[in-house]
Parts: C-alpha cells; structure tokens; sequence
C-alpha cells in the first residue's frame, strides 16, 4: 500500500475517464431497423398512449390518500429513504422540491389543469394542516392496531425488512418494505396529484380486475392536496421508481419499485 | 450479386434517410408511417445501443432494450413535443429500460463480475497496452461500485459525449441537477479510486508500490 492516499485532480480524473471510455469495447451494433419495423407492422405511432393521453405537466390526480401522503415524500430507496425523509437515518436520495408557498410552476397546480383529473376511489375528505408527517417502525404483531385494520402483505415474496407506520392528516399509511419494492396501503381516501411530464409513460392496467395506474419510469413530481385542492405544503418531491397504483377490495394500495410491470402485477395480484 | 442488391438497397435507405430530418420523420411516423420510424431507428441505434451496453454491459440484453425502447418509443410518440430533440427523448426511455433490466436482472449479481476483463477488451501484446487495459478496467471496477444514478451520468458525459443540457433531458432533471449530480459522481468516483485504486492516483507521479 502506498504510505498516504494520492489525490486526483479533475485533469487526471478526466484522463482516466477518456482511456476508460476508449478502452470500452462496445459489440457491433445490431440492425434493428428491420426488426423494429417489422414489428410495429402498421400500428400507428402514438397507439400504446393511455385513452387519457396527456398533456405536457396534466395532472393525473389519482386516489389512494395513504400511498398518497406518504409516497408523497418518500422516495423508492427502500429502508434509507423512507427512514431518510422521515429523519431517522441520514441518507442521499430524498429530494424535496420547492414548497407550495413558492411560486409554483404553470402546471403543477390541479386548479389550473386544463383536464379534469382522473380519479380512483373518493376525495381526501379533510385538509392536511401539517405538511410533515411523523413515521415510525413498527413490529408486525402491532400493525393491525396501528392500521384499524388487518393489513394484507402480498404473498410469496418472504416477509418484509420492515414496517412504517406514517400518519397524514391523521389518517395511518402502512409502509412495507422488501428488497425488490416498497409497498403503501391505507384505507383512508386521499387525493393524490402527481405532475406527470409528457414522455412518462402511463398504462391502466388491472389488478384482479380493478382499474390500477402503472407510471414509469420515475421522475416525476408529486404532492399531496387537500381537500379543497390545495397543495399540502412541503409535500411535493420526485418519485424515481416506477409507480402502480391501485385500490384492492377496501384498500388502497402502491407499490414503488423497479421491477417491471408484469413483475408488479404479480405481487399486486396476491394482494385483496 | 445478392450483396451488391443488398448494398444498393442499403445505399437507397441512406439517401432516403438523409433526407428527412427527424421532426419530418417524427411526424409521418405519426401519420402511420412506419417506415419513416425505421429512418429514426437506424439513426440513433447506435448510441442507444452504446448507452444500452454501458449500463447493462451484456450486449444481447442491450440489443433487447433498444428493441423494445424504440418500440415504446413508436407507443408513446402521441407525447413527444414536435420541436424537441428526439435523441434525449430517446434515451432517457433506452437508460431507464436498461435501469430497469439491471435491477430486476439481481441487485446481489453486482456488475462487478460482468466487468472482469474480456478478451476484446485486454488486448494481449505489447505490456503497455496490457498496462493500459488493465488501467481502463480498474476504472471501470470503480465505477461499477458507484450507483446505478451515478454511473448513468458519468457514462452519457463521458463515454457518449452528451453535453449537460441533453443529459438533462435525459434523466429528467434541470441542467444545475446535472452539474451537481456529475460532480458528486466524480467526486465519489474519485474517492474509490483513491481508496481502492491507489495506483491509478499515483501512477503520473511514480508512487506506485511496486
């Protein structure tokens, strides 16, 4: 070992990122032109766009109050995140966005949507005059009191690393926590605004029948809104994970992850 | 003579193809043209394939995710401002299929093993270049114990040379993002290097231990 660490500068930095650069040994590029063509066939450009196709920044205002205020300000890093935001641990990846009392964008705000938000499930019923809520680990013998209800936990996917419990406007969100996803439930109603960007894309798939929202990739902004549509302050960031979004038989659920759709589905669907 | 056909055939696209500029492109494709797409794939294959390779470092799963991004493209071209450059608009769907492919294909496998020298990438030789292969590999090691976040920035800098402005649109976030997020990256790039690498710090000056 050398007998002190020698420090870089930017100019060697830079020199062995160009030779890394140049020593990558990149495989021909394959021709997918013909590929590609061929199996767009003649399905015109712009098909795959959700029926309610929106504009650039249109707000999908989507229910699931627990998810909701929670997801709000969470990010999809698992343990850190959550315990970040919540200030338990130190951690990187939490990104809070300007607060509602700044100015906001043109587009960020439900009540100048040129759209009516598409709604699943009833409208948060009460404000929330707190824009920081309070989370808190839990032991799972103790969720059901903390929920009021039996949460379910999907099935075939081993126990998760931990729970949360966060209340938003009184109302408690379970947090899960597994390696490949974080899962949000609640049985309150809410009302979720998220600032969707024109290239995220979004699917309606079903969750055992039931209509669900699928957005990817992350990246887009959310926040939570009152019931008078008015954004809860401090609760807006950016989700950087791909996002379903559903409501099961009573409850209202959101799985956060990376996974792919088909692999969210198929949690999703051991779920009530 | 079926090469020459090929050939000719291949020399007609090009001309075609040089033709039109992508907004004209973008909107026949939107008008069903699907050919007019084909124009726009064979464009921009190659640096969606680049970037697909970096982050997955697997070609055939490269060459899977630029299929099926350009595919998504075509989808979702119904969002795409006309005006704006396709190419961001591009690869951010190319980066986040290919994030997405390497967290489901098993954040335990680590990409540290799908990095170990590969006989086209460490030339044998003259030791010089073996040297600098192996160089370019230690860097590569570091980087592989970044994040996924941090190498995708590092990797649209500088290995595909896109300017801050265009990798902001790629990862979606605003160009003072980028520059923060880049030199956070390097500089954590930096301190692995120095922890772990100590003789690619040291090399310039001498200090190596041998």
């Amino acid at each position: 070992m050398p007998d002190r660490v020698e420090r870089i500068d930017d100019r060697r930095l830079d020199l062995l990122l160009a030779q890394a650069a140049q020593g990558v040994a990149y495989p021909s590029t394959p021709a997918l032109r013909g590929r590609v063509v061929a199996a767009l066939g003649s399905e015109p450009a712009g098909r795959r766009a959700p029926a309610f196709a929106l504009p650039a920044w249109a707000y999908v205002a989507v229910a699931v109050l627990a998810l909701a205020g929670a997801l709000a300000l969470a990010l999809p890093g698992p343990r850190e995140a959550v315990a970040d935001f919540f200030g338990f641990v130190p951690g990187q990846r939490i990104e809070v966005l300007p607060a509602s009392d700044e100015t906001p964008s043109p587009t960020a705000t439900p009540t100048r949507t040129p759209h009516p938000p598409a709604v699943i499930g009833t409208p948060f019923p009460t404000a929330s005059p707190r824009p920081t809520p309070v989370a808190r680990r839990i032991a799972p013998a103790l969720s059901a009191q903390a929920m009021g209800y039996e949460p379910a936990l999907p099935s075939g996917v081993g126990e998760p690393e931990a729970l949360y419990v966060v209340r938003y406007g009184g109302q408690p969100l379970l947090i899960a926590i597994y390696e490949d996803f974080d899962l949000w439930q609640n049985r309150g109603s809410g009302f979720f605004g998220k600032g969707v960007p024109a290239d995220i894309i979004i699917e309606q798939p079903k969750v055992n029948g039931r209509d669900a929202f699928w957005i990817e990739p992350g990246g887009h902004e959310t926040a939570f809104f009152d019931e008078d549509g008015n954004e809860v302050r401090g609760s807006r960031r950016t989700v950087e994970s791909n996002v379903l979004i559903w409501r099961g038989e009573e409850t209202y659920y959101r799985i956060e992850t990376e996974l792919s759709l088909a692999e969210a589905l198929a949690i999703a669907e051991t779920l009530p | 003579m079926y090469q020459w056909r090929v050939d000719h055939v291949r020399a007609a696209e090009a001309a075609e193809d040089v033709r039109l500029s992508d907004e004209q492109a973008l909107r026949a494709s939107l008008d069903g043209d699907v050919q007019a797409f084909g124009v726009l794939v064979e464009r921009y294959q190659e640096v969606a394939f680049r970037a697909a390779y970096l982050v997955t470092r697997d070609a055939g799963a490269a060459e899977d995710v630029c299929q099926e991004a350009f595919l998504r493209a075509h989808g979702h071209l119904g969002r795409f401002r006309l005006g704006e450059p396709f190419r961001p608009w591009l690869l951010r769907i190319v980066t986040n299929q290919a994030k997405n492919h390497v967290r489901s294909r098993g954040r335990r496998e680590g990409l540290l093993a799908r990095l170990r020298p590969r006989a086209a990438e460490v030339a044998s030789g003259p030791e010089r270049e073996v040297e600098a292969a192996e160089r370019k590999e230690q860097v590569l090691e570091a980087m592989n114990r970044l994040s996924l976040e941090d190498r995708e920035v590092l990797y649209l800098r500088h290995f595909l040379d896109l300017p801050e402005r265009e990798i902001a649109e790629v990862i979606g976030k605003r160009p003072g993002t980028v520059k923060s997020r880049l030199s956070r990256a390097r500089g954590r790039l930096r301190t692995v290097i120095e922890e772990r690498y100590p003789a690619l710090a040291a090399e310039e000056m001498g200090m190596t231990d041998a």
